[in-house]
């Protein structure tokens, strides 16, 4: 009886617009169920490694200089309680001030007494640093100065300064054992103390000296202790937050733009959330496309259902005859699209690992949870609205 | 199942001039097994009232009881049972669905509540001389062959009235006589009564009671 019914209802009936529906059903369904894997699967992961700091970031930040800077209107410095208020945002995981020099310093040579490098020297907390080198520490009466210099430093003075200057150049370990000279001038006073490179710092472009030193240089050499900084230096859980942007925005603070480039995790963030909302759209499109399929396929076969009620059909056994092959085939359907992404997993497993990240195998079990919940709701929003357009035909 | 008319008026017939009527307007009550016969002539209502009692017509006035409960309160539910085991018709303009084959058609109608199978299906066409053409598209049947359709359909499903609306108007003699041996072979199986809605004559149905409209 059941096929009977559906031969009389759908005989003569088009089913292109079942057909895109249905297409946009496949689509849709996939693109929802690979996000809603990948957000747990990957995503998660890398939000959870950034939130716990696994994959934080060093940035060093200093005020934007504008024109009120410029004219002594405002502070090209932080104060302390800039520094407090800073840290206290809550992308900040860590954060502490650079104390420069309140005195004139400079590099020199002993063989190259006309060498004379302005040394931008400062000093932070031992804990921003990347390493803490032996020998890192220093106490008044001692000779030799210890100092971490920049990597980048010492690259630009072997790739440009060394050759214009027609000084000599150093490789890590050499200029580790050289003797330098750092002149420290000021408050009428000059004074040449030797210095030993013991480190070098990938994260900060400055020369670092022990705090010890730079509180007694500036002292001895300086004004004293100025209460603010030029510099922050910042240990954020992610630089790609749009939070932080919105921050240094607000504050007019200004760091390496490259560094606050995206991060993967916001890549990805990105990504599932256009996957995501293709996903839905798809779904969202193929539902009323399917609703409307319907209600077209029952306004064309008018007659043939009212002749059927007239016969004593009800309303559910002809629901059934015109929900019946639709259930199946979005089952059908729902199994490809889950087919489909159990592949798609298995490919970007392989492309992932292969990438140094990992992906746990399997699918997880929100993604049937979420593909049980989208099957029902179009299941669901089709029976009502067959039933409803047979209701009113038969009344 | 009794049938009760109190004081019915079909919204179509009240527009029409006033005259006197067995059912119009009129206290009516059919026992059941009764074998009634509605004498009339053409466009006088016989149709209207074959369609007020199997429940297409719902605009009317007065009451309209189904052992001795309103009609008119009844839903779509109640409807469809009423005409699955208790209404059995035969309509004047067939109403068959063209494209579908005789069989087809009378399966759609016969597998609600099954009182008979397909080779008591084909024993029954075999009566009516429809045996080789049970299978043929509706559309391709004559007007005298798809009404044999229609009255094998309505013989296929239980029933307590067989409501007859000019059943024979397209049949011969001997068809005609065919159709009422089967049919009352039915009602007596089925311990049934009929309303025969036709243009005076009973066409061998041994009528009890006519009415006229």
């Amino acid at each position: 009886m059941k096929s009977l019914l559906r031969q009389i209802i759908w005989k003569g009936q088009g089913r292109r617009s079942f057909v895109f529906a249905g297409i946009g059903f496949l689509l849709g369904l996939s693109f929802v169920l690979l996000a809603v894997q990948l957000y747990n699967r990957v995503y998660a992961d890398i939000r959870a490694d950034l939130e716990s700091g696994e994959l934080s970031r060093y940035l060093v930040l200093h005020k934007r200089i504008g024109n009120a800077q410029v004219m002594g209107k405002a502070s090209a410095n932080f104060s302390d309680r800039e520094v407090a208020e800073f840290g206290e945002q809550p992308f900040i995981l860590d954060l502490a001030p650079f104390r420069g020099n309140s005195f004139a310093a400079a590099l020199t040579m002993e063989q190259f007494q006309d060498m004379q490098i302005l040394l931008p020297a400062e000093t932070v907390d031992n804990r921003f640093l990347d390493t803490i080198p032996d020998g890192w520490t220093w106490k008044p009466g001692d000779d030799r100065i210890p100092v971490i210099i920049s990597s980048e430093f010492l690259n630009l003075y072997n790739a440009v300064l060394a050759p214009s200057m027609n000084y000599p150049r150093f490789t890590r370990d050499f200029i580790q054992q050289y003797p330098l000279e750092i002149v420290l001038i000021g408050n009428g006073k000059r004074r040449s103390m030797p210095i030993r490179v013991v480190g070098f710092s990938d994260r900060i472009l400055s020369a670092l000296v022990p705090a010890e030193f730079m509180t007694w240089a500036n002292q001895e050499y300086g004004s004293g202790e100025r209460g603010e900084y030029s510099r922050v230096i910042a240990r954020v859980s992610d630089p790609g937050d749009p939070a932080l942007k919105r921050y240094l925005e607000s504050k007019d603070y200004e760091t390496n733009q490259d560094a606050l480039k995206g991060t993967a995790a916001g890549a990805l963030q990105a990504l599932l959330g256009i996957l995501a909302f293709l996903g839905l759209l798809f779904f969202a499109l193929a539902t009323v496309i399917f609703l409307m399929a319907f209600e077209l396929t029952i306004s064309r076969a008018r007659q043939e259902i009212d002749l059927l009620i007239q016969l004593g059909h009800t309303l559910p056994s002809l629901t059934r005859a015109v929900a019946g092959t639709f259930i199946p085939v979005v089952l059908g359907i729902s199994g490809l699209s889950i087919l489909l992404l159990v592949l798609t997993v298995r490919v970007l497993g392989s492309k992932i690992t292969g990438q140094g990240l990992e992906m746990e195998p399997g699918i997880w079990w929100g993604v049937w949870v979420s593909a049980a919940a989208f099957i029902s709701l179009i299941i669901g929003l089709s029976v009502w609205r067959i039933r409803a357009s047979l209701a009113a035909l038969a009344s | 199942m009794q049938i009760r008319l109190q004081n019915v008026l079909p919204s179509n017939i009240a527009e029409g001039p006033a005259r006197q009527s067995d059912v119009w307007n009129a206290n009516l009550t059919l026992q059941p097994g009764s074998r009634v016969l509605v004498n009339a002539p053409s466009g006088s209502g016989k149709t209207t009232f074959i369609h007020l009692l199997y429940g297409l017509k719902r605009e009317f006035s007065g009451n309209y009881l189904l052992d001795n409960r309103s009609a008119v309160t009844m839903g779509r539910k109640d409807w469809a049972e009423l005409r699955q085991i208790r209404f059995s018709v035969v309509f004047q303009d067939l109403r068959l669905f063209p494209r579908a084959s005789g069989m087809e058609n009378i399966r759609l109608k016969s597998e609600l509540r099954p009182v008979t199978d397909q080779a008591g299906i084909r024993e029954m066409a075999a009566r009516l001389g429809m045996a080789d053409k049970l299978n043929r598209p509706v559309d391709t049947l004559s007007q005298g062959e798809r009404q044999r359709i229609a009255i094998i359909r309505a013989m296929c499903q239980p029933f307590d009235w067989l409501l007859l609306d000019e059943p024979f108007s397209h049949l011969d003699e001997a068809n005609i006589r065919y159709a009422r041996e089967l049919m009352l072979e039915r009602i007596e199986i089925q311990k049934a009564g009929f309303v025969l809605a036709g243009l005076g004559f009973d066409y061998g149905f041994a009528t009890e009671k006519a009415l006229h409209l």
